[in-house]
Order: structure tokens, then C-alpha cells, then sequence
């Protein structure tokens, strides 16, 4: 992981949905299963924003530029915290870094 | 407890539908599930929450509480919270299984239609976490049914009842439910209906109409709409001896949302004789949720059964949820006299490895059809 997160900070790779994946929206999170995983992913808190935003994808900056005005702070305060839910997005298989696209 | 938990259920049941008038362009908002203004008290809440899980309309509590229509304290929420996630994974598992099934299926060259929840939830409700589900059902065409099972067997799947006799189930079945080793069920149908009805549907014509659904990024067959809700009614009614809400929620939807054309409503129910069937879910409907006038509300309350559904529709009712009765209803309307035969015979002389599984009670209802063929019985 600490190449990708390596990655992540090179800015220049677009982070983006992987294709396939199952999902459930509600008051608790976001349930998120990739084709090939053997176990699903939950995201709560601020995690279903960044599965919103990975709808459009984005380098880490783009997305970390979109949160912040989101969440109305500066695009540093959640650099860190969006490095690491990516990093966990792309080990469960629900997103990814470079060629992929969207899912629908 | 102060508040009507059964009440409260239905209501919740009916969260989300359009207003009850038809002409009507736009919806009018969310129906109101609670009426108090203040939150539940824990043990109603406790005992909703628990009677919405198996009826799974934890999704419908939680747009109500969502939208304001049902209030609750920050601990209630968490609680339903947990409850919808868990609902959902098992949702997303299902959905798995779906997949892994139109491939194992498309592959042997096998045509088939998912049903109900896997289907429906993606197509005729706004949201896909509004519906949960509790297993897979598809529809197969007969041919292909041995193929179906050999999929089902060769994945480690156990069906919940032995076939009575070899080619039993293709011929004359309703469907049969596989348990897979991680616990997931299937449901594969040969028809839609129990008794006789299943008997007047004809499942290759069925699979001759078919819709799609998306899952993921895959596109998954199901029935046309008009057919979905004939099989959403017929299912509302003849599905349980007490109608479940959800089953009801499904026929309010086709009514209310999806609103298929009656004419090819009616067309179906001509075709297959379950017009009466039908017509008595989208009145049950109606009379659950006290919908107002819609098109097919309309249709149903002036539709007229021509005298053969209305004689397989009172023979399924009657026959009720006996095993035996049922399966007696159905011999009149299994057709043709060697098929009649083959069924009765099967019956009442079914494989010993039927006669010698586990589960409870089988042999007995066996012996009580048997009893009755040969003359035998009560």
C-alpha cells in the first residue's frame, strides 16, 4: 500500500470506479461489493462522498479539491483522510487508479 | 405499547406511493407512515422494527424515518440503521447469486427470467434499497430445467424437497428451493402460480416477453411488465394464506408506479385463465393500502373472470396451504389424460427416496394424496 499511497500523492493518476460493483445506499453508509471480492465494503461517515464523487473520478486532487468544498475546508484537511479510503476502495476492488472506467 | 404495531406496519408498507388519484400528473408526496408527533416509545419500535425484518420492510422504515414521515430517537435510528445494512448486504450476496446463475444458465443455453425481488427492485421502485429480498427466484423454461438442476447440484446446492418421481418437477412443478452451501437460496420456478393455475401458465410463452433489469454492469432478463404484474398480483394472493405486505406493496406498486397498460394485463390473464386470481390481488391491494381509483385498479374492480379462472382460482383457494389439498386441486387442470395420469401416479406412488428424506412431514402429506388417489384417505 505504500506504493499506492505513494501514487495518490503524484496527483496525476485518475481514480475512478471499478466496473461491476453492487451497491446499497442508506442512512448507513453505502454497501459496496466488487465482482471478484470475497467480502463487501461498508462505507459510513464521509465515505459514501467519495463513492459519490468517484462517479465523475478524478486524481487525488481533483477529488480532494471537490470534497473540500463540499465539506466547506481546504483541500489539504482531507488529502490524508481520502488517501486512506482510496487506498481501502482499491484493496476491497470497488475502485481504482489509471485505465478504468466508470461503472455505470 | 400505545401505538397499533400491525398498523403502523402497513402503513410503513405503504410508504412512498403516489397519491391515491390517477389523474393526477405528479405524485403528492410521501404517505405518512407514523401519526405521533414524537418519537416511538422503544418497545413499539422494538416490535415494528422486528415485524418489518421479516416482512423486510426494513428499507420502506427507514425512507419513512429518512423523510420525516416516522419519527424516532438517535438510538432507534442507529438500531434501524444496523438493520437496513444487514438487509442490504444480503441483498448485494443475493445478487451475486443472481449473476453467477443467468451465466451458468445462459451458458447451457437455458432460457429464464428473474422474478420478484433480484428484478423488481431495480425496475419498479425508485430506490433499490426500498426492496429487500430474501432469496433468488427465476423462472425456467421446462426445457431446460434439467440443466438448471445440474447447475444447481454441481455448485453444492441442496433442495429442500426430493423430486416425487424423475421428470416430476418439469412436468408439473411449482418451483423448487436450492439452499447453496454458503447458506444463499434459490427459488427455481417452472411456473407462477401454485395448484392449478400453475397449470394454465405456460412458462415458454412467458419467456417468449421478456424485459431486462441492470445488475452492476451486466444486464439480467426478466419478464415484461404486464406479465411482472400479473405475477405480483397472483403471488399477493395466493403466495401465503395471510397475504404478506410486502407482496401487497409490489402489486400497489405495478398499480400505482409501473402501471402497465390493462389491456395487456388483461391479455395475460386471458391467455393464462388467472384473471380472477389477479383481479383478487389488485383488489386486496387496493383494500390494504386504501388506494383510490387507477386504471388497473379500475379494470380489476370491472373485470369479469371467464368461468374456468374462477373455477382453478376457488379450486387454489380452497385447497388453501395443505400440500395435499393442493395437490389434488391441480389434477383436473393438469392437461391431458396421460399427463393426469403420470401426475396422479406420481403422487401416489412417489420414489422411495422421497418417502425416506428428512424432512419432516413430507411423508405424511404424501400419504394423505395417496391415500385419497387410491381411496384410501380422508
Amino acid at each position: 500500500m505504500a506504493g499506492a499511497r505513494a501514487d495518490h500523492h503524484g496527483g496525476s493518476r485518475r481514480w475512478a470506479r471499478r466496473p461491476g460493483v453492487l451497491s446499497r445506499a442508506g442512512g448507513f453508509g453505502v454497501a459496496l461489493w466488487a465482482p471478484e471480492a470475497d467480502a463487501p465494503v461498508v462505507l459510513a461517515g464521509t465515505g459514501p462522498a467519495v463513492w459519490e464523487e468517484l462517479a465523475e473520478g478524478g486524481t487525488l486532487d481533483e477529488l480532494a479539491a471537490r470534497l473540500a468544498r463540499r465539506y466547506g475546508t481546504e483541500p489539504d484537511t482531507v488529502s490524508a483522510d481520502l488517501a486512506a479510503t482510496l487506498d481501502a476502495l482499491a484493496a476491497a476492488g470497488v475502485a481504482g487508479a489509471g485505465g478504468d472506467s466508470p461503472v455505470r | 405499547m400505545g401505538t397499533d404495531v400491525d398498523a403502523l406496519l402497513t402503513r410503513v408498507a405503504a410508504h412512498g406511493l403516489p397519491a391515491d388519484r390517477a389523474d393526477q400528473a405528479d405524485p403528492a408526496g410521501p404517505r405518512v407512515a407514523g401519526d405521533a408527533a414524537g418519537p416511538l416509545d422503544d418497545d413499539t419500535f422494538g416490535a415494528l422494527l422486528a415485524a418489518a425484518r421479516r416482512e423486510r420492510l426494513v428499507g420502506l422504515l427507514a425512507a419513512a424515518t429518512a423523510e420525516g414521515a416516522l419519527v424516532v430517537t438517535d438510538t432507534q435510528r442507529a438500531e434501524l440503521h444496523r438493520a437496513h445494512r444487514e438487509a442490504m448486504l444480503a441483498c448485494l450476496a443475493l445478487e451475486r447469486l443472481a449473476l453467477a446463475v443467468h451465466d451458468g444458465l445462459a451458458a447451457a443455453g437455458v432460457r429464464h427470467a428473474f422474478l420478484k425481488g433480484v428484478a423488481w427492485c431495480h425496475t419498479h421502485y425508485p430506490d433499490p434499497a426500498g426492496r429487500a429480498f430474501g432469496d433468488v427466484d427465476v423462472l425456467v423454461d421446462p426445457d431446460g430445467w434439467d440443466a438448471a438442476v445440474a447447475w444447481c447440484e454441481a455448485r453444492g446446492a441442496r433442495r429442500h424437497y426430493p423430486e416425487p418421481r424423475p421428470g416430476f418437477d418439469r412436468r408439473f412443478g411449482r418451483s423448487v428451493a436450492w439452499t447453496f452451501p454458503d447458506g444463499l437460496e434459490l427459488d427455481l420456478h417452472r411456473t407462477l402460480a401454485p395448484g392449478p393455475l400453475g397449470q394454465t401458465i405456460r412458462p415458454g410463452e412467458a419467456l417468449d416477453h421478456l424485459g431486462a433489469f441492470p445488475l452492476g454492469d451486466r444486464s439480467l432478463p426478466r419478464l415484461e411488465a404486464a406479465l411482472e404484474c400479473v405475477h405480483a398480483a397472483l403471488h399477493a394472493t395466493l403466495g401465503d394464506p395471510v397475504p404478506r405486505l410486502t407482496a401487497l406493496r409490489d402489486v400497489a406498486q405495478f398499480a400505482l408506479v409501473t402501471r402497465p397498460a390493462p389491456g395487456a394485463v388483461e391479455a395475460w390473464c386471458r391467455r393464462f385463465r388467472v384473471g380472477a386470481a389477479v383481479r383478487a390481488g389488485l383488489l386486496g391491494a387496493a383494500r390494504r393500502f386504501g388506494l383510490g381509483p387507477a386504471p388497473l385498479l379500475h379494470w380489476a374492480a370491472t373485470y369479469v373472470p371467464g368461468p374456468t379462472e374462477d373455477r382453478c382460482f376457488h379450486a387454489t383457494v380452497a385447497a388453501g396451504g395443505s400440500y395435499a389439498r393442493q395437490a389434488l386441486a391441480t389434477l383436473p387442470a393438469v392437461p391431458g389424460v396421460r399427463a393426469k395420469v403420470a401426475y396422479a401416479l406420481a403422487l401416489a406412488a412417489p420414489r422411495r427416496t422421497y418417502l425416506d428424506g428428512d424432512e419432516r412431514g413430507r411423508l405424511g402429506r404424501l400419504r394423505r394424496v395417496g391415500g385419497v388417489l387410491t381411496g384410501g384417505g380422508r
